[in-house]
């Protein structure tokens, strides 16, 4: 790799990985709830 | 480094490579469709299809996170050189189980009899103002796109065509497709189900990937900085026997590109540490029948003038080297390709041959 691939390396990285874990932690944190079981009555249908 | 041109250069341990690559893909996609089938019976067609797109994408995300490893661990250890040498057939493999994942969506959309609904999804617009519920599969369409032109471009035509550099800060946009592919898993299937394994998955992947890649480049920061110059310019390398025999030690001036010094007995010679094929770290290979050869595709130079042995015709850029009080110097200015630079010393000696 030429230097200058290896500095767009170090700048690259660090940011993607900020970016990635950013959105990966919002869309865990706002995930809707799970859908509520159905009722036992239903199940029969 | 051909003479003849071949679509692609086939040979014993590309074919095993391929061989093993395939096998284990083969072995993946079905492991995952009988455990999947057994824990969920599928009902429908559309169910039986969603699981072998689970299968072909969870296969897609772990083949590129091998692929983005290989780089940084060859470069933190030399154990992992073999797995470099074929890497272009195992990025290529990666685009086609990712196509086959895309293929398949399209089929569980027939089945369903909603294809229609597939382009609605991604022209509505109002779903591209949100955070959950942006249409995810744009994401994964964009990554498919970046691994096709990947696959498309991975050629050594391509590669001569485009010139190392270029080809390389192209192929560099396959970080943006794993973060792309990460946020599409993100965006799409986790937020649906609840195990824990996609989140899991997810970030044992990015993780180990971006990790590995600070790791190895917080490592090479050192050698950038370069070493400090003589009175007269010229870069202290070490004493002779501080070079391992045919290997070399890197070095680089302040600012300036890397250069390899490798010692083959009594001879010592400086060449460009860029390898003319892929940019491949020539410092970090060997010696071999008498030749320089690339640690990552065998590319192989002279050491004396940087020339590769006939009938072949890439040169590389060489140095001026001489031992002063029994060390070797090497002058930072880099000499035209093919030029004579190499020394012999003995014992002793003072100055440059």
């Amino acid at each position: 790799m030429t230097r200058s691939h290896r500095t767009v390396h170090r700048l690259l990285w660090p940011a993607l990985a900020i970016v990635v874990a950013l959105g990966f932690t919002l869309a865990l944190a706002l995930r809707p709830p799970p859908e509520p079981p159905p009722a036992a009555g239903d199940s029969k249908s | 480094m051909s003479v003849d041109f071949q679509a692609v250069q086939w040979n014993r341990a590309k074919l095993i490579y391929d061989g093993i690559l395939i096998a284990a893909v083969a072995l993946f996609v079905s492991g995952f469709a009988a455990i999947h089938w057994q824990l969920h019976p599928p009902n429908s067609t559309p169910d039986a299809i969603d699981i072998w797109i689970r299968a072909f994408g969870t296969c897609a995300f772990v083949m590129l996170t091998i692929v983005l490893a290989i780089g940084p661990l060859a470069r933190i250890d030399r154990r992992f050189l073999p797995l470099l040498y074929n890497r272009r057939h195992f990025g290529v493999l990666t685009f086609l189980v990712a196509a086959v994942h895309a293929w398949l969506m399209i089929q569980w959309y027939l089945a369903e009899g909603s294809l229609a609904n597939l382009p609605a999804e991604l022209t509505n617009f109002a779903d591209y103002g949100k955070f959950i519920g942006f249409p995810f599969k744009l994401l994964g369409i964009a990554a498919l796109l970046v691994l096709f032109l990947m696959a498309a471009t991975s050629h050594d035509f391509w590669l001569a065509f485009l010139t190392p550099p270029v080809w390389k800060a192209l192929h560099m946009m396959l970080y943006l497709a794993y973060g792309l592919v990460v946020m599409h898993v993100a965006l799409g299937i986790m937020q649906g189900e609840r195990t824990l394994l996609i989140p899991l998955m997810l970030v044992a992947g990015f993780g180990t990937v971006a990790g590995l890649h600070l790791f190895a480049s917080l490592r090479e920061r050192k050698t950038d900085r370069g070493q400090p110059l003589t009175a007269d310019g010229w870069i202290a390398v070490g004493a002779p026997h501080d070079i391992p025999d045919r290997s070399a030690r890197i070095v680089a001036a302040p600012g300036g590109e890397r250069i390899a010094v490798f010692r083959d007995g009594a001879e010592i010679g400086a060449l460009s540490n860029l390898c003319a094929h892929q940019n491949g770290p020539l410092g970090e290979g060997r010696i071999v029948d008498g030749c320089v050869t690339c640690p990552w595709h065998g590319y192989q130079y002279r050491l004396a003038d940087g020339c590769a042995p006939p009938p072949f015709t890439e040169k590389l850029v060489t140095y001026r080297v001489r031992v002063n009080r029994g060390m070797v110097e090497v002058d930072p200015h880099p000499l035209p390709p093919g030029t004579h630079a190499s020394i012999r010393y003995s014992r002793g000696s003072r100055g440059a041959a």
